[in-house]
């Protein structure tokens, strides 16, 4: 494992209006589920970084282990923290995949504190965003940074829209050790990480 | 006492025909032929066995290396100590129970006759093994010409294997060594472990020397100890999603070969290497 992986976070508007909002509720006994664009891959984002979509793809696919045993949570704003804080989530993630050069998915609003209060921010139409958290490396090529291969998706937070490009990159690149990561992934989701990565031979 | 090597009596050999009996079991699908070597290991090998202990003691035996003659040497005194301290009489009627289980279990008329690759050494150090345990009897002759043998696959270890810079010698192409390490850094900077910088020093060496089969035995072994791990794993976890895809997964490791062993093959190697010290840590929790 590198020792230089650092917190990477990446900002991506969330399109919603409140007629669906209603909607969904009327559909799902009251719950909010959320659908759209989580992440976007080959393209230079607000950060001045570039996710390859092979990356993205493989994280994707490692990610669906946390979807399917519902660990797949997340978190109202970023923490400064490769750890997901169960006291902080708000939402969990449904579905993820990948579409074109989007990675699409499908988010559930719970009724947890945090979640309560995206809630009632999003019933009153207030702009948000999704936003990955994840740990890996980049290099420079050119004017952008290129996500590199140890990248590892951690979770999916809902934030509020920056102000100017690049707003959350002075709360990232806080360096990860392998025991804070450790603490997230678990000995079976490095296994299946591994089985994945052999699948793909 | 006898003074012939034989090798049933052998734990590392023997220890290695389990592990190469169930990757052939696997090889053709036969997963209940490949549990009953593993049942055989896990009884017979417990850890509270003489066999367990001289297991490990033949193991760091053959597995390590030292820097001079003189810790060479102090390695033997300690361990013919730990050889004497072992029952020899419940050592011995433990292997013949393991001989008896291989023979009435497996029934596999091939068993012993698999090629080890590092028979002589194996042949060595278990000869000594026993004469050190023979305390007053044991053939002292004997005893010196085989300790001698072992210091020298010792220091010969560690003189091949600290760096891959380090192991250029004269049957070694310096500028390969050179490109090829490059190669990995570039590739890998510092995520390698240990073993897998090994795996890529034994893969330059078989570049420069095609009689060099040093690689070819260690993703042998590799490939061996993962099957066996994959099947103590598969009966211990009840993730789901992992015991979906341990099949396939096993079906892909299986269907490595080695007739050519190239770049790609190498890196799938360092990946299983990454997937073997998991599931050695997933076994012991």
């Amino acid at each position: 494992m590198s020792q230089n992986l650092k917190l990477l976070t990446e900002w991506t508007p969330l399109s919603y209006t409140v007629d669906m909002i209603t909607e969904s509720k009327e559909k799902n006994d009251g719950k909010i589920f959320l659908k759209g664009i989580l992440q976007k891959c080959n393209t230079l984002n607000q950060n001045g970084r570039i996710y390859p979509k092979s990356i993205l793809a493989r994280e994707i696919v490692n990610y669906q282990k946390f979807i399917s045993e519902n660990r797949a949570l997340g978190e109202c704003d970023h923490p400064d923290s490769s750890v997901v804080e169960l006291k902080n989530v708000s939402h969990i993630v449904r579905a993820a995949d990948i579409d074109g050069d989007n990675v699409v998915g499908t988010i559930e609003i719970l009724s947890t504190p945090s979640g309560n209060i995206l809630k009632s921010l999003i019933e009153a139409g207030v702009t948000l965003g999704i936003s990955s958290r994840g740990v890996g490396s980049t290099r420079s090529e050119g004017s952008s940074q290129i996500v590199q291969d140890d990248f590892q998706l951690i979770c999916f937070d809902m934030v509020s829209e920056p102000s100017t490009p690049g707003a959350f990159m002075l709360r990232e690149g806080k360096k990860i050790t392998q025991e804070e990561l450790d603490q997230h992934f678990t000995s079976t989701d490095r296994i299946d990480r591994i089985f994945n990565d052999i699948l793909n031979w | 006492m006898s003074k012939s090597h034989n090798k049933k009596r052998n734990v590392g050999i023997i220890y290695e025909l389990l592990l190469r009996n169930i990757s052939d079991s696997l090889i053709k699908n036969d997963k209940y032929a490949a549990q009953k070597s593993l049942k055989i290991i896990e009884k017979r090998f417990d850890k509270s066995s003489e066999l367990y202990k001289e297991f490990r003691l033949f193991n760091a035996l053959v597995k390590s290396t030292v820097s001079n003659s003189a810790v060479g040497a102090a390695i033997l005194t300690e361990a013919k100590q730990a050889a004497r301290r072992c029952d020899g009489k419940r050592l011995n009627k433990e292997k013949s129970l393991l001989i008896r289980d291989i023979n009435h279990s497996l029934k596999d008329s091939n068993f012993y006759y698999r090629r080890i690759p590092e028979y002589k050494i194996y042949a060595t150090i278990q000869t000594l093994l026993n004469e050190w345990r023979a305390g007053d009897t044991s053939d002292l002759t004997r005893v010196i010409q085989y300790e001698s043998r072992a210091v020298e696959w010792l220091l010969q270890e560690k003189t091949e294997s600290p760096t891959l810079e380090g192991s250029v010698n004269s049957d070694v192409d310096a500028l390969v060594v050179k490109i090829m390490t490059e190669k990995i850094n570039k590739r890998y900077g510092d995520q390698l472990s240990e073993e897998q910088k090994e795996v890529v020093r034994d893969y330059v060496f078989s570049i420069s020397n095609e009689k060099d089969n040093r690689i070819f035995n260690r993703l042998t072994e590799t490939r061996d100890r993962i099957l066996s791990d994959l099947l103590i794993f598969e009966d211990k976890t009840e993730n789901s999603m992992i015991l979906n895809k341990i099949v396939d997964v096993r079906k892909r490791i299986l269907d490595e070969s080695f007739h050519s062993i190239d770049d790609n093959m190498v890196s799938r190697f360092l990946v299983l290497i990454q997937l073997k010290k998991e599931l050695s840590k997933a076994i012991k929790e």
